[in-house]
């Protein structure tokens, strides 16, 4: 007969000591009365219920907080904590490291991915805001464009009311300035970076006005305003705001444009970049063709401010059925206007970069975002076994601090404090390792203006995290190894089961490792794949080819013959780009031949070059010939087969038949063996190489001993040939790599976190080595004083981890090969995953946790047996 | 009345404490008004309304003796003090004096 114990510890533990005896007395007989009278079941069950009837403020004890304000206590535990700290040097080391790392690394995933998804959030209609994207659809496919005919701005705005606001860019386009320099030498500019909009833009986006504003600014054509940091290029860095306004630029070396405001620059996390804005008037009346033409899409944006009441489905289903008004019916038939958001476009791929910025797959912000959490998960899981590990070396200091009278919550708090140390080491090391880590991403990706910063609700993720940490690695010995009776623990008669029953440490061990696999696999999968993309034959050569822009004129030639009469430049050719499209340049047609009707068209690539284009890049021609020779207009085609397979002529067919592309009509001469025209993530296209003045835009020079004193010479014929201003090249090498920026960011990721995940993970299997054989320092003397080698106790110890790594490959082979299955889905030249890279990936794991491991265990293995055994 | 207010319970309690004089401890009390008024209630309330009359000075208490019963705690005596009883008298009083001004009449 003995009241319910849960009930009862719950009485003792809330009631003040000068009731208890009356109320624990009465409650007592009350339940000793109806345990007779009644029934056992029963009476325990009102004891219980009388428990709680009877927690009462009243009754409840004073809260006792000496014990949190009275400092020697805590001045012991962190003196206790400090010295345990130094002592073992390199276990704190590891300790500290291990979790600093991983909550850096997760720290500065998780900003970059919030950054990431940032973009264009912050404009003041952000969320009823759309760009207007055209779907056009062919037979053989359809085309998605973020860019829209001009005058649909202007259309819309007209008609539909169903927008607050309707405006409209061109660009951002690249120009040439000249500044008046007070009298002296004239001073060159250039921008990639001219935006032209119209007075709506500055009301529909968010900009910020450092001199003149948004009503005025776009009233005239020739006004221009400037971004602060380009104002600072041109009329220095101590040039007030206002002094500006009024000042004359020239654009082009012709128009006279005068400034009319200053803005701040805009945010890294913009999609709509500009280091200038013009009116988009001035646009139009220098370029009326493509500013009056509707079916041409020509790098124009439209966005709407729809009003709140409107559905964006009814929206477009009435601008579906309006388009008729101004396209005409092929142009009806094919095209489709539809809303996107503005908080997608800097994430959705299917409309491809914006103009002038990049864009960051949503695949690859929520990898960014579970590696993130998984490294800190390693992390934390490596902490808490690591501190669980040590804390059972020191049941010896719990036995005997509960002799004295230590409560296990004076003991919780003993390991709080001593964890909190720990992790508040870590925390202040991981603040300082994610500070280097952005300020590092943010100057490796100045090319796409990264701007990461640390915010304070990241600051307060971080301590929670800490908290976190400190109790789950407080848990073990504040809650199991507090519970053991002192004598037990003293005399090292401690439940073994509870000891080595490492069941939760094991499945730790595999679910880290599970994950440490996951992570090497997919680096081999994309090393691979990344092998393939630098080093695939792209059907042409580029080694050490220069390009550089040219204007179209004249003295092109006497550019080339100056060039030519140096010995270090092997060849030279003229055109539109290299074979391969870079830098997101790449001229469209559409092509038939006469007896196909218009609207059966196929799209192709439209390249230019020379005389000289095809044996410069070394294509190979596998029917034909080569262009005759320089011509105003042009008559004479070569064309891939990629092209000839959609016509379903064969190669020597070909030769001779006529062709029609949207800029006139002319005869196949040569055929092109396939070249890859696009990035390996695309399939090759249909391609009409032309020679043609027009757009050959760009030189491209072959140089056989790359020195300085070869630049040099160039770029003084170059000025000597054409202008002053500065002078740009770039190595075409260079562009096609640029091309996989966003995959060779991916794989940087992966391998920079696959290692620190290999790292984070050994120093676990370290610290667990350590537990172990510590606890079963007794067994090893016996086994060897029964004669067992150091290679067999070595093998015995490493035959557990071995299991466990062996499990976690299993769990990661699936989920790697899904994972690389998906991410390889994208390109079309991709490589084929095979049973090696999982056997390799395994096993580089397997030879780091036994190189790991195996010291712990070959110290354990070689001790004196007989010290061991005399260990008590 | 005054400042010494008495609710219906405590004076159910204090009515009980002064009629098992000397006796009275939370389990007897308890049995005695489950007894009296014929339904169960909670120990805890009677726990709460003896102290709150104990710290209004109606009851003062002791303790008794240690057993082996009740978990080896002992029993809390309550006696009534002067003051209590002379609470009780004047609630008597009121009520006794308003009761026989209630007319014949209304009993019709």
């Amino acid at each position: 007969m003995y009241p319910p114990k849960k009930a009862l510890a719950f009485l003792r533990w809330f009631c003040r000591e000068d009731y208890l005896d009356e109320i624990e007395g009465d409650l007592r007989e009350l339940f000793e009365n109806r345990y007779s009278n009644l029934s056992p079941s029963k009476a325990k069950w009102k004891f219980t219920w009388d428990v709680i009837r009877s927690f009462r403020l009243r009754n409840i004890k004073k809260f006792d907080i000496s014990h949190f304000i009275y400092p020697i206590m805590f001045q012991h535990y962190a003196k206790i904590g400090g010295r345990h700290l130094l002592r073992n040097k390199a276990f704190s080391a590891i300790n500290i490291f291990g979790l600093s790392v991983g909550i850096a690394c997760c720290l500065s995933l998780l900003v970059f991915v919030e950054y990431e998804s940032s973009f264009d959030n912050f404009h003041p209609y952000a969320t009823r805001s759309y760009r207007i994207v055209q779907h056009t659809k062919y037979p053989d496919q359809t085309l998605y464009w973020n860019t829209t005919a001009y005058p649909l701005a202007e259309a819309l705005r007209a008609d539909f009311h169903e927008f607050e606001m309707v405006t409209q860019t061109a660009g951002p386009f690249q120009r040439f300035f000249t500044v008046d320099n007070g009298g002296k030498e004239e001073f060159q500019f250039e921008s990639d970076y001219v935006l032209f909009v119209d007075p709506f833009y500055p009301k529909a986006f968010d900009l910020t006005w450092l001199a003149g504003d948004k009503n005025s600014a776009f009233q005239l054509p020739n006004s221009i305003v400037l971004t602060e940091s380009i104002a600072e290029k041109f009329f220095g860095k101590y040039v007030s705001g206002q002094s500006i306004l009024g000042k004359t630029i020239m654009l082009a070396g012709k128009d006279p444009l005068q400034v009319t405001g200053l803005v701040r620059d805009v945010p890294g996390n913009s999609t709509l970049r500009y280091e200038m804005l013009v009116p988009y008037e001035f646009f139009r009346q220098n370029n009326p063709y493509p500013a009056s033409n509707w079916s041409g899409n020509y790098g124009g944006t439209t966005f709407v401010v729809a009003s709140e009441q409107h559905e964006l489905e009814e929206i477009e289903s009435s601008i579906s059925s309006w388009k008729k008004k101004y396209l005409n019916e092929d142009d009806d038939s094919r095209i489709s206007y539809k809303l996107q958001p503005l908080a997608t476009i800097h994430t959705e791929t299917l409309y491809g970069n914006s103009p002038g910025s990049y864009l960051m797959p949503n695949s690859i912000l929520q990898t960014a975002r579970y590696v993130g959490i998984f490294i800190l998960l390693i992390a934390i899981g490596n902490f808490v076994n690591l501190m669980t590990a040590k804390s059972v070396i020191r049941a010896k200091e719990v036995g005997i601090r509960k002799t004295i009278g230590s409560t296990r919550f004076d003991l919780f708090k003993q390991f709080t404090l001593e964890n909190s140390l720990l992790v508040a080491i870590s925390v202040l090391l991981a603040l300082v390792f994610s500070v280097v880590l952005i300020n590092e991403a943010n100057s490796a990706f100045s090319v796409i203006n990264l701007q990461l910063k640390l915010n304070w609700t990241d600051l307060g993720l971080v301590a929670v995290l800490g908290g976190v940490t400190v109790l789950l690695g407080t848990a073990y010995p504040a809650l199991f190894l507090s519970a053991f009776k002192p004598l037990q623990i003293i005399k090292n008669d401690l439940p073994i089961a509870r000891t080595r029953g490492l069941s939760m440490r094991k499945a730790v061990t595999v679910f880290q490792f599970a994950i440490v696999q996951l992570f090497v696999i997919a680096t081999i999968i994309a090393a691979v794949q990344m092998d393939l993309f630098r080093n695939k034959s792209l059907g042409f050569s580029s080694e050490a080819v220069l390009m550089l822009p040219v204007p179209q004129s004249d003295k092109v030639e006497i550019f080339k013959n100056q060039l030519e009469q140096n010995p270090d430049i092997k060849d030279i050719a003229i055109g539109s780009g290299p074979p391969m499209a870079v830098n997101g340049f790449q001229l469209g047609t559409r092509f038939r031949t006469s007896d196909m009707p218009e609207e059966n068209a196929y799209e192709t690539e439209l390249k230019i070059g020379d005389t000289n284009y095809l044996d410069f890049y070394e294509l190979d021609l596998i029917a034909g010939r080569n262009f005759s020779g320089n011509k105003a207009n042009f008559d004479e085609f070569i064309v891939n087969e990629r092209l000839l397979k959609l016509l379903g002529w064969t190669p020597e067919d070909a030769i001779g038949r006529k062709i029609t592309i949207n800029e006139g009509e002319a005869t196949v001469i040569g055929v092109a063996k396939d070249y890859h025209n696009n990035s390996l993530q695309h399939d090759i296209s249909p391609c009409i190489i032309v020679n043609w003045d027009y757009f050959q835009d760009q030189a491209f020079i072959k140089i056989s001993d790359l020195n300085p004193q070869v630049l040099q010479s160039i770029e003084k014929s170059w000025k000597d040939s054409f202008t002053t201003s500065e002078f740009k090249y770039e190595f075409v090498d260079e562009s096609i790599a640029r091309e996989y920026f966003v995959e060779a960011l991916s794989f940087k990721g992966f391998t920079l976190f696959s290692i620190i995940a290999i790292v984070i993970g050994s120093l676990g299997l370290i610290g667990l080595m350590t537990f172990i054989t510590t606890q079963r320092t007794k067994e090893v003397g016996i086994r060897k004083v029964l004669g067992a080698t150091v290679t067999e106790i070595v093998l015995f110890f490493s035959k557990e981890f071995t299991l466990l790594i062996g499990i976690a490959f299993v769990l990661a082979m699936p989920f790697a090969y899904f994972l690389m299955q998906h991410w390889l889905e994208d390109f079309t030249y991709r490589i084929e995953m095979s049973w090696w890279m999982f056997l390799f990936g395994g096993l580089i794991t397997l030879l780091v946790a036994v190189l790991s491991s195996g010291f712990q265990a070959t110290k354990a293995a070689l001790a004196n047996p007989i010290k061991s055994i005399k260990t008590e | 009345m005054g400042q010494h207010s008495l609710g219906e319970f405590e004076e159910l309690v204090l009515l009980m404490v002064a009629a098992l004089h000397d006796k009275a401890y939370g389990v007897s009390i308890l049995s005695g008004l489950e007894k009296e008024l014929g339904k169960s209630m909670n120990i805890s309330a009677v726990h709460v309304a003896l102290k709150r009359m104990e710290d209004k000075d109606f009851l003062k208490s002791r303790f008794g003796g240690i057993t082996e019963d009740r978990g080896g705690r002992r029993k809390k005596f309550y006696v009534i003090t002067a003051l209590g009883k002379r609470v009780l008298d004047e609630q008597f009083a009121l009520r006794s004096s308003i009761y026989n001004r209630i007319p014949k009449i209304s009993f019709g």
